[in-house]
């Protein structure tokens, strides 16, 4: 289980997650709308991910979400 | 230099001998390696070829493919085996890696064979999320909405 700024005393580096990406006119790739409007790929790959096992068959849906909540916890520490 | 210049004036007869052998034992093979976080689908196998769906589009991955990085969607991957028999798995999102080697990573944050999805579920859920598209004017919630929309849509597809 990974816990995040949980230490008391040591600086939160921001990670690569929390930056908006910078949207620069130069090149005219598309981009995708779930990234226009904020979201990361690590967000839409756990919104996905959830999809798939709300549709699981009920013998299997339980202990997928079980496994899925047991390997990252992610908690946002209070900003002071 | 020398050494070179000396045998091939010594051994004139001894041609240096040119191998086929890699040629001829057939196509390179692909090793095969396709993940979840809690189960490992594949390791390091040799299969004919793998269909994989992702953000830019759906590819079959054969041996020799070009290398790649790429992101996976919601969808079905398909691997065909040596002896014509295909698995097909439905992932939610991940990374493939096609490597020069021709090595094959298939890192999938969630992969269930087909056979354990519920159309029925999926079908609900789907209808669940649309009208939750419906309530909702704030941009990113609308975007959550509209990729978990995708998600069943695409699961409905598969099972169908």
């Amino acid at each position: 289980m990974i816990t995040l700024g949980e230490k008391p005393g040591v600086p939160h580096r921001r990670h690569h997650a929390d930056i908006q990406p910078v949207l620069e006119a130069t090149t005219s790739k598309m981009v995708a709308y779930w990234r226009q409007a904020g979201l990361s790929y690590i967000r839409f790959s756990a919104i996905c991910a959830n999809a798939v096992r709300a549709a699981l068959k009920p013998q299997f849906k339980t202990e997928a979400i079980k496994a899925a909540e047991a390997s990252v916890k992610v908690l946002k520490p209070k900003t002071a | 230099m020398m050494a070179a210049r000396f045998l091939r004036r010594a051994l004139p007869v001894l041609r240096q001998s040119r191998s086929y052998a890699e040629a001829a034992s057939g196509a390179p093979q692909m090793s095969f390696t396709f993940a979840s976080p809690t189960q490992v689908f594949f390791k390091e196998a040799n299969v004919k070829q793998v269909d994989v769906p992702t953000l830019t589009g759906a590819f079959g991955i054969l041996p020799a493919h070009v290398p790649t990085l790429q992101v996976l969607r919601p969808g079905v991957v398909t691997v065909f085996n040596d002896d014509g028999s295909s698995a097909k798995y439905f992932v939610s999102s991940g990374s493939v890696t096609v490597n020069a080697d021709s090595s094959v990573q298939l890192l999938a944050e969630e992969a269930v064979p087909l056979d354990q999805l519920d159309i029925a579920a999926a079908k609900a859920n789907l209808e669940k999320a649309q009208s939750e598209l419906a309530g909702t004017s704030d941009e990113a919630a609308r975007a959550e909405a509209q990729v978990s929309i995708e998600a069943n849509e695409a699961i409905v597809k598969a099972l169908e």
